[in-house]
């Protein structure tokens, strides 16, 4: 496993960070991945709460010259019949966009820009526990790229932010550009990050930049509640790009938790430590324990427990069949999650 | 419970008509997330954008604008914000949240008044009103600086904290009139002469008149029928709330009944983006068919809308006509709005306008 800051690297330089100089030098991202961005946000956007009058101009400026950045690259996505959004990270035409826009890899797609062009593209790989999708504009790029964003690094997101939701709500509509809302993230993990940018349906796939121009999220599905917006963060997509960029359709670990360490032996896995207030606990498993068996799959490794664990969701119930001195139990328990 | 909805559309050929993709994500992981997020990893909802410690800052921007900001009344509710436009008394708000002739103006200062429509305006669905009162703070207009997307919007109410704040998303667009034919709520048979009623849908309007199946619908409104797509085509168009007449034969008898036809029922004919705009709160009924409008993200509700969009300078850049989805709610442009309030006031009796 490559580490996770290799990854940023790679994207980085794939998304081939510019400089964004203009209009007062506010947004300045250098092109030198091993450094920090040198990119200045006004004050307001990092207090909990704007503060005043001169908060709220600094904020309202800083958003304005963002805004028309943000839509150029914003872009509608026709598959077959399902459209939905996307957000063009690189000169070279990556587009990432949701998993369930694309469905599998290797279709023929169109990418449409706010000016009303349409680009042919292919989907690539996805990987839809997290619904993250990943595209590529086939059309030869213009001699200075397409319209793009870069990526935000993997932890560069926390609650509190300002971000900015961009795409096409309803469907693409040529007469109205890329629709912005302004909102806060509230909760971000390596798999899923929460704002009060409301989403509706072909909002999918589009982007979710924060107060530097960078992409930290795709938006990918709601709840009744218009706080209620989720996004797959940028991490998902640092954390498996080679796989992405290679076609490949596949389920990464959906962040289920069962809260046991322990070691191989013959029967399975013997249960070394117990973490409080987890959900193994909650179930009455004890440190000696044997897991046998996960939902009836038998269990040799921990990394095969992990797995298994994995291609639940968060809150879903598992059987576990266990030994106990040696004698056979079931234990029923209902799986957490894991917060970071 | 929770509904968890995943937003692609599928779609048929033409973009215009997006359905949703039929992929679902785990709900479960949201469901989880949303009930269960301990609260030293997620955001306090007071610091939410539209939260209350996000929206007090506002305050100052709104002292004037709230004082020219009524919420107009009726059946002890509050049907919608109005705003002051005249010191003497004249108020303009959202025509269709107040079908009444008279109603209540309450003021920022909790006074009320009793207020008469004088005016109403179908384009732009404004409404004037008349308080007889003088010396209010009329609403300024920002009318030279141009919007631009990215701007706050800010909704005052009648308290010193804002209704609800936004950003424009869209600084001017037209919205089509969308009409959503009304809906009887029967199924029919027969081509050859007058249709047959096959079946009576629950909570429609046919059923709440006791429309039965077996009847023969021998005339609407007057009109004869010569068969069920005849029938179809003129009740579609027909607006919810209508009433119909219809000469029904049920057995040997004929009877006369009126039936009021129903806006279509959500889950079999609103299309999944319907569904979603209306995930988080009710829309406006009137909420298309502008000729310009400031599209803005601020969360308001139906009864929100009528009174002023403000701008940081404290002025307003329009009047908030729309609530019109998840994303998105309307108001109408200063430029739009300064000639219908003149426009309206020739309408009113000349013996109000002599006595002002």
């Amino acid at each position: 496993m490559r580490s996770l800051k290799s990854d940023v690297r790679l994207v980085a330089t794939l998304a081939g960070l510019v400089c964004w100089a203009a209009s007062g030098g506010v947004l300045c991202a250098q092109d030198d991945s091993g450094a920090e961005e040198a990119v200045e946000i006004p004050v307001a956007f990092t207090k909990a709460a704007p503060d005043g009058l001169d908060d709220l101009r600094a904020m309202e400026a800083h958003v304005q010259r963002l805004t028309p950045r943000v839509q150029a690259c914003t872009v509608g996505v026709l598959v077959g019949r399902a459209q939905g959004s996307g957000v063009v990270i690189s000169a070279d035409g990556y587009v990432l966009t949701a998993a369930h826009v694309i469905g599998r890899p290797g279709r023929s797609c169109l990418v449409i820009f706010p000016d009303g062009r349409r680009r042919r593209a292919e989907t690539l790989g996805s990987d839809s526990m997290v619904d993250a999708g990943l595209i590529r504009i086939v059309e030869e790029a213009p001699p200075e790229g397409w319209p793009h964003a870069p990526m935000a690094p993997a932890d560069a997101t926390q609650p509190g932010d300002w971000c900015l939701a961009t795409g096409h709500p309803g469907g693409y509509d040529e007469e109205r550009p890329p629709v912005v809302r302004l909102g806060r993230v509230i909760f971000v993990n390596k798999r899923v990050l929460q704002s009060d940018c409301e989403l509706v349906g072909g909002d999918s796939g589009g982007p979710l930049f924060d107060m530097r121009g960078r992409v930290i999220a795709i938006n990918s599905r709601i709840q009744d509640d218009t706080s209620a917006n989720y996004h797959v963060p940028v991490a998902a997509y640092h954390a498996h790009w080679e796989r992405l960029k290679a076609g490949e359709a596949f389920r990464s670990h959906s962040g289920a938790l069962l809260g046991v360490s322990g070691k191989s032996i013959p029967e399975g896995i013997e249960i070394t430590r117990v973490f409080p207030g987890e959900p193994a606990e909650s179930a009455g498993l004890l440190v000696g324990d044997v897991i046998v068996t996960f939902d009836s799959r038998k269990v040799t490794t921990l990394e095969r427990l992990t797995e298994l664990v994995g291609e639940k969701e968060p809150g879903s119930f598992a059987r576990l069949e266990i030994l106990r001195n040696g004698e056979p139990m079931t234990l029923k328990v209902r799986l957490g999650m894991r917060w970071d | 419970m929770h509904r968890t909805v995943a937003l692609g559309t599928a779609g048929l050929p033409s973009a215009a008509r997006p359905l949703w993709a039929a992929f679902l994500l785990p709900a479960l992981v949201l469901g989880w997330l949303s009930r269960e997020v301990p609260a030293q990893y997620g955001l306090k909802p007071r610091l939410y954008t539209s939260g209350s410690s996000v929206r007090r800052a506002f305050s100052d921007v709104t002292e004037q604008a709230r004082r020219a900001t009524v919420e107009i009344v009726m059946d002890k509710q509050v049907r919608a914000l109005g705003v002051i436009v005249a010191a003497d008394g004249w108020i303009l708000t959202k025509s269709s949240e107040v079908p009444a002739q008279t109603v209540t103006a309450r003021l920022a200062d909790a006074e009320e008044f009793p207020a008469e429509v004088v005016g109403r305006h179908e384009a732009t669905d404004l409404a004037l009103l008349k308080i007889d009162a003088q010396d209010l703070t009329p609403i300024e207009w920002e009318t030279e600086h141009p919007t631009t997307a990215g701007q706050w919007i800010i909704t005052s109410g009648l308290r010193s904290t804002p209704e609800a704040i936004g950003v424009v998303s869209i600084p001017c667009r037209t919205i089509k009139l969308e009409r959503e034919p009304g809906v009887l709520g029967v199924g029919l048979d027969g081509e050859d002469g007058p249709p047959t009623i096959t079946r009576v849908f629950p909570n429609s309007g046919a059923e709440a008149a006791g429309l039965l199946p077996g009847d023969v619908v021998e005339r609407l409104n007057g009109r004869p029928l010569s068969g069920r797509s005849e029938m179809i085509k003129l009740v579609q168009e027909y607006n919810p709330g209508d009433a119909l007449a219809l000469v029904i034969r049920r057995e040997q008898k004929t009877l006369e009944l009126q039936v009021t036809l129903t806006p279509p029922p959500s889950n079999e004919f609103l299309s999944r983006i319907a569904v979603q705009n209306r995930m988080g709160g009710n829309l406006s009924r009137r909420r298309t068919g502008f000729e310009a409008v400031i599209q803005h993200d601020s969360v308001l509700r139906p009864e929100e809308c009528g009174g002023p969009a403000i701008a940081l300078s404290g002025k307003a850049v329009g009047v908030n006509i729309a609530r019109a989805g998840r994303t998105e709610s309307y108001a109408l442009p200063a430029d739009l709005v300064i000639p219908v309030i003149e426009q309206l006031k020739l309408q009113a009796p000349t013996s109000r306008v002599s006595t002002d």
